[in-house]
Order: C-alpha cells, then structure tokens, then sequence
C-alpha cells in the first residue's frame, strides 16, 4: 500500500485503526522524498528529526492517547513560518543561515497537535513572486507537468502535497500566493480570514494583507490542517477572539441547494485570453445551478482597482517590513563595507533578489513624503472595495470566480515583464484587500493541466465558503 | 538692541513600567548587555509587537497631570530608518495622532509671576538599543530596545536658560512623585534637546533654529542655552545669520559643536503600525486614573501642579 497516495483523512483512519504506525507513513513520504525531489526541488531543508519524533507519537498513541486532528501526520511548511532550530531561509541568501530561536504560533500548534513537520519547503524569495523562479534555492517544478511552474509564491507546499511528498502543507497568501499554486497544481488552497491564524512567527511581507493558509488533496483535509492551526494568539495583536469559533462541515447536508452565489461583473470584463478556462468557469456555473443554487452576476464597482489599491499598499508595507534585514544583527552581512552605509548597501545588495528590491524601491517611493498621498487613497479605495463586498454578502452567501487568467506556464530565462507577472493576481488579491476568506479548488482541465475555481466567503464565514466547495466538490465527482 | 531669546524643548522620558512596552521583556537598568532580549525587541523576522497596557496608563496620568487632553484612541505608526541600534529599520511612535496634546507646566521664576510653558503633545514611542563604542568597532546593546519612551514636545514658551531649569525640574518632580519614571538624566530615563533661536525686537529679524543634542544634566541645558544664545545675538551683530543646523554640547569645553547640517529634514516616511490596529482606550480608564491621581495628590502637602 502507497502511503504518500492517501489523503489526510484516510491516513488518520489507518492510524485510528492501528493499520499503520506514525512511523510508517512520515517514513514513506521521507523515501518518496529521497527518490523524487530533486526532480521537484519542493523542499529547502529537512525535519532530521521527523522520523524521532514519528516514534514518540507513536508511543503516545500506544498509551491510549486519542488522536487529535494533525496528529502523527507529516506536514510541510512554507520556509517563511519561522521553526525553532530549523533552517528558515524564506528563499534568500540573506536567511541562508539563518536557524531561528524560537517557533511560529502555528508551529507550537502542530507540535502540541502531534503534528510531524517533515521540512521547510520552496517559495519565490520573501513570498514575492508567483512563479518560484525567484528563489535563491533554485525554481520548483509542476509535478503535474515539470517544464512548467507550480506556481508561486507558495509554490513548494503546493508542489509538495501534488508529488504526494507530504499530505498537507502550509503557505501563506498575500495577494494569492496560496490560491494561484494550488490551481497551478490541481489541489485545494484556502487562505483563511485575516486574523483567523495568527501571524506571530510568520515572516512578514505585507503585513495587512498575509495569513496562514493551508493545502490539502481535497476539502476535508484542508479543513483538518486549518483546524490544526487557526486559533486566537494574543501575540499577535491582529488575531481575531472569532478564530476559536468552530469551522467544520456537516456531511449529510444539501450543501448547494438555495445558496446565493454572485459572479462579480467586472471580473467578466477582465476574462482571460483562454476561452477554455472561461468556459470551465462557465461549466461551474451550471454545476451550482443545477445543484440548486441561484447564481447572479453582480456589480463590485471599485473592484476594477483593486489590483493597483493592492500594489500600492503592498509595496508601501513590503518596503518597511524588509527593512530589518540589514546584516546586523543577523542575516548576511557583507564582507566589503567602510563605512555603516556601505555595510547596509552591500549586505542588502548582496543578500536580496531583484524582485524583492523592486518592491521595496517602489514602496519606499510610495511612502515618501511627497508622494504619500497616493498610499493614503489607495487606504481609502480598499475601504471601498470592503464596503462592496460588505453590500454583496448581505444578499448572497459565496462570491466566485476564477482563481488565475493563466494555465500553469513554461519556465524562462529571460527576466518577466514584472507588470505582467502582477497581473495574474487580478482575481486574488481582493480577498486579501478586504481581509475575507478565499480558497481555490480544482475544477477540470483545459490541454490537460489543471484550473482553479475561486469561492470567497465573508468575513469569518469559513463555514458557508467550505460548504459551496464541498457541494462542488461532490457535485463533479 | 534686544534679543528674545525663544527656546523649546523635546524631552524623552523612560517609563517605569514593568516590562517592555511591546513584549514581555523586564524593563530594568544595569543588567548585562543583551540579556533582556527576546525576538520581538530585537526585531527578529516573524516577531509581532504587543502594546503594553502598564505603558498606557503612565502616558495617561503623565498627560492628565500636565492637564493634557487625552486621546479616547491609541494610533500607533512606523518612523522608517536605519541605524545599527533601531533592530526593526522602523521604530513604532505616533505621528499625528498622539495619545495626549495640550497642557502645560507651571514655573515660577524668582521676582516674576507664575508663567505657564504650553505643550505640544506627549506621545508615546519605543526606545532604541545603545551603541557602546570601542577602539576597534562598535557594539550594540539591546536590553534598552523596546523600553517605553514618553515624548514631551513643548511649544516655543521658553524664553530663558533660568526658565528652562526651572520647567526641566518642575517636569521632573510631578513624574517622579506620579511614579511613572526614575527621570534620572545620568541613567538616560530622561532625555532633552533643545531647540533654540533669537529674534531681534526691533526689527524682527529671526535666526535659524538650533537643536542641541547631548545634553547629560539640567545645568548643561541652561549652559547650552546661554552658549548658543550669545553664538546667535554675536552672528546676528556681525550681519549674519545661523545655518538650520544640530549641534552636540560638549560639557567639557562647554561649548557647542556641529553634528550634522540639516540640508533638508530627513524623511522618515510615517505610515500607519499595520501590527497593532487602532486602539480605544477602555470608557473609565481615565476616569480611574484621574481619581487616583487626585487621592494621591491628596496625601501630599505640596499640590504638584495647579
């Protein structure tokens, strides 16, 4: 029996029903990882003590210990959640030594869970970027098809749980970075509301937009590694007390049936160049349909800007939150400096990609003083993308759409239209400007590689987003 | 020809509280370097700031003592730099926003009448590390990140060294006596530079405003005063002028000296603390640490202010 083919769930029961010891299954996805991952490259550093750590859970469950949701189960984690003793490089040479003191939140949440964190895998450098490519550590490869992308920036969590390499992982998102990978790779990404997991131990990039989120092979094992994490943190001062509700799913339910679900128009305005991944849209559609559920299309006005609101604040956040990587106190610090300004120049030079500095050039210019009026309205433009979706969940329970305009692309060596490369994020980024809940799950193929459907749910309304998805999800099986 | 000579001050305070103003850390003088870290106060990638609610409450009776308005909401915001001894790049202040504006301190300087120095505002911020220097480089000492810091921004009212000593110690005895700092300038729990310029009365011509840094003791700020006082009304005489400029004062030679030219003010790019999201200031706080305030005035035979 291939245990790195099973879901989460199933290897729970397995281990419920003493089929298979902890042992076992973080030992498969260890060998699987041995043999495969150099094709993938998913992985920056390795848990040496996954295996040890396998044993004392199983040890725990031969006491009679129940079985909490994660537990025993091996889970990867995106290399920007800070892990005590563990490598997290966040893909940069500037973090390429950098073994952290101390764990993330949702770290101490997976240990106490029995949860085995099996290793720290691939991103695009600082969680910018949506190809991989951007990664000191090299590019990670579709499993599904590998001359093309997984995806970014999550792009090693994602690829990892499609290469059956871990049954869950973890990855942030900030303007998609779970979403568009998950779609790139066939499987479910959520990105919980803002302030549902805690981000203490999350290195920041934008720090109102990014959450933990997760990736499973369907919805109930999304469901179960969220549950594993959310929770209210008082070290982060943006978590929510609403993160200790409950989100769960009640299986017998008609999920679909009477749900209102609303299209956004202008999304229609912005449809891909691919007429194949509209029409999956448009296949979806009717799945809802015939399920039961009304679809409507609706107005969101202000959403035709909220890829700029989402560049302009991000970037304005990006350049203040990289700036304590200066080679001080930690991180790479130059060997060729004269001066404290030459230290800070050269070590930050050295240390960080094109792309990161991109942003934080764009960022410091948007946050000086003579152009900070820009950053200010873009603030209040995002209050009015938050007051559309405000008015539309008063009347419907999901809003959906697309994940990306794009199918997972071909790797390349000359240097992207950066601009272009910002504009895949088009449908992602207006949960994360307005802090709601969004996940992407697979629906069909178009030329055989995989398309995303993206359902957004209110405000810590996880419970009505999961159910249009698990009646989706049912429906097209 | 008569000079007035116009100063005004910015004074930080270090707040006695417990623990740090954004972590957990003790809040404690002398110990060894960077032995009251944690990865918050040192600016470790991940690490998020908590405000300290202690540090609330010193700001609020500091601010209702000086007969401050008191904000009902606390806006926190990021001051972007880089300096070896700022962990973060950014240190966490409050811009337009401060949690008190207004007030004043009373001082009475000796034949005159009692006269009031206005405040600007008090806001509340975090303390930097400190750099040691040696011969063959610099270290850097953390356990002073992240200490909470009150900074009082008086408005222009100061007209004289005498009136300055006089509004430093009467500033210092109310935030001794409320409890909420050690105010002990050689330890650094109280801190002030001076801004300082001079107006000719007749005609009304102005010099350039100095700031003057470094100051270790309220009788070196009144020196620094009379010092750059005479250095202006000398400039002034000679048909001259000062440069917009920082000076450092040098208590041994007593004398003032140039740090830095201030080409244009440096621009620390504000923007909101997108960690810590606003925050209202429980209804009743104040009123409770209004009465307090007044019961322990009341136990004193020396009001503290009027």
């Amino acid at each position: 029996m291939d245990l790195t083919s099973l879901k989460a769930w199933e290897l729970k029961e397995k281990l419920i029903s003493r089929e298979v010891s902890s042992v076992d299954i973080v030992r498969a996805h260890l060998d699987r990882i041995d043999r495969v991952d150099k094709e993938i490259n998913a992985f920056i550093s390795l848990n040496e003590d996954a295996l040890k750590e396998a044993e004392e859970i199983d040890k725990r469950l031969s006491k009679g210990e129940e079985l909490g949701p994660i537990m025993g189960l091996p889970i990867a984690l995106k290399d920007n959640i800070i892990t005590k003793d563990l490598r997290t490089s966040c893909g940069s040479k500037m973090l390429e030594n950098f073994i952290p003191p101390y764990d993330a939140h949702v770290v101490e949440k997976i240990r106490q869970g029995g949860g085995i964190i099996i290793g720290k895998t691939n991103l695009d450098e600082f969680a910018m970027g949506a190809t991989g490519e951007t990664s000191y550590f090299g590019k990670t490869r579709n499993p599904l098809n590998n001359e093309l992308v997984a995806g970014g920036s999550s792009g090693g969590s994602a690829a990892a749980v499609a290469a059956n390499l871990a049954p869950l992982a973890l990855g942030t998102d900030t303007g998609g970075s779970i979403r568009q990978p998950a779609s790139f790779c066939g499987l479910v990404g959520l990105k919980p509301s803002y302030g549902l997991v805690s981000r203490y131990g999350v290195v920041s990039m934008a720090n109102s937009f990014d959450q933990v989120g997760v990736f499973g092979r369907d919805i109930e094992d999304a469901l179960l590694m969220l549950n594993g994490i959310k929770g209210y943190d008082r070290r982060d001062s943006t978590s929510s007390v609403r993160s200790n509700d409950a989100v769960s799913i009640d299986d017998s339910m008609d999920h679909l049936k009477g749900m209102k679900i609303a299209v956004p128009k202008e999304y229609m305005e912005l449809a891909p160049k691919n007429e194949g991944i509209q029409k999956k849209l448009e296949e979806a559609i009717e799945v809802f349909e015939r399920s039961g559920a009304i679809v409507d299309y609706v107005s969101l006005p202000h959403l035709k800007h909220a890829l700029q609101t989402y560049m302009i604040i991000s970037a304005a956040e990006i350049s203040s939150n990289m700036s304590r990587f200066d080679g001080i106190a930690f991180g790479h610090r130059t060997k060729d400096y004269e001066s404290l300004d030459e230290l800070y120049i050269n070590s930050r030079s050295e240390g960080l990609g094109d792309e990161v500095k991109r942003r934080i050039m764009m960022g410091t210019y948007l946050l000086s003083s003579e152009h900070a009026h820009i950053h200010k309205k873009a603030a209040r433009v995002r209050t009015l993308i938050m007051e559309d979706f405000h008015r539309v969940y008063e009347d419907y329970d999901v809003v959906i759409s697309l994940t990306t305009p794009l199918l997972p692309f071909e790797f390349t060596s000359i240097e992207r239209d950066p601009v272009e490369m910002y504009r895949q994020s088009l449908y992602t980024v207006a949960a994360n400007l307005a802090g709601l809940c969004a996940m992407s799950l697979p629906m069909g193929f178009v030329d055989d590689l995989p398309v995303g459907l993206q359902i957004i749910g209110d405000k810590f309304r996880e419970d009505k987003m999961l159910r249009a998805g698990l009646g989706f999800e049912k429906a097209v099986i | 020809m008569a000079y007035k000579t116009i100063v005004g001050l910015e004074i930080h305070v270090e707040l006695s509280t417990k623990h740090k103003v954004f972590c957990n850390c003790p809040n404690e003088y002398g110990a060894d370097a960077n032995s009251q870290t944690c990865p918050v106060c040192l600016g470790l990638p991940g690490a998020l700031p908590v405000l300290d609610k202690e540090a609330v409450e010193y700001a609020i009776k500091a601010g209702i003592s000086f007969n401050s308005k008191i904000a009902d909401t606390i806006y926190l915001d990021r001051k972007n730099y880089f300096y070896t001894d700022l962990p973060k790049g950014y240190q966490i202040s409050q811009d337009e926003s401060p949690i008190c504006q207004g007030g004043y301190v009373e001082i009475e300087v000796e034949g005159e009448d009692k006269k009031k120095i206005s405040l600007e505002r008090i806001h509340m911020e975090e303390d930097t590390g400190k750099q040691i220097h040696e011969e063959d480089g610099s270290l850097v000492d953390f356990n002073r990140s992240g200490v909470p810091l009150i900074e009082i921004v008086t408005n222009p009212d100061i007209n004289s060294a005498d009136e300055a000593r006089l509004f430093l110690e009467k500033l210092r005895m109310t935030l001794k006596y409320i409890g909420v700092s050690d105010v002990r300038m050689e330890e650094g729990s109280l801190r002030c530079d001076v801004n300082i310029n001079i107006v000719d009365e007749k005609s009304g011509e102005r010099t350039n405003i100095t700031e003057v840094k470094n100051l270790n003791s309220f009788r070196g700020v009144g020196k620094a005063i009379e010092f750059e006082e005479k250095r202006h009304r000398e400039l002034l005489e000679d048909g001259k002028n000062t440069v917009k400029e920082t000076r450092r004062w040098d208590d041994i030679e007593d004398e003032t000296l140039v740090m830095r030219v201030k080409a244009g003010t440096e621009d620390y790019r504000f923007a909101p603390e997108g960690d810590i999201p606003p925050l209202k200031i429980p209804g009743g706080l104040i009123e409770e640490i209004k009465d307090a305030l007044v019961s322990f005035q009341q136990s004193f035979q020396v009001p503290l202010h009027h």
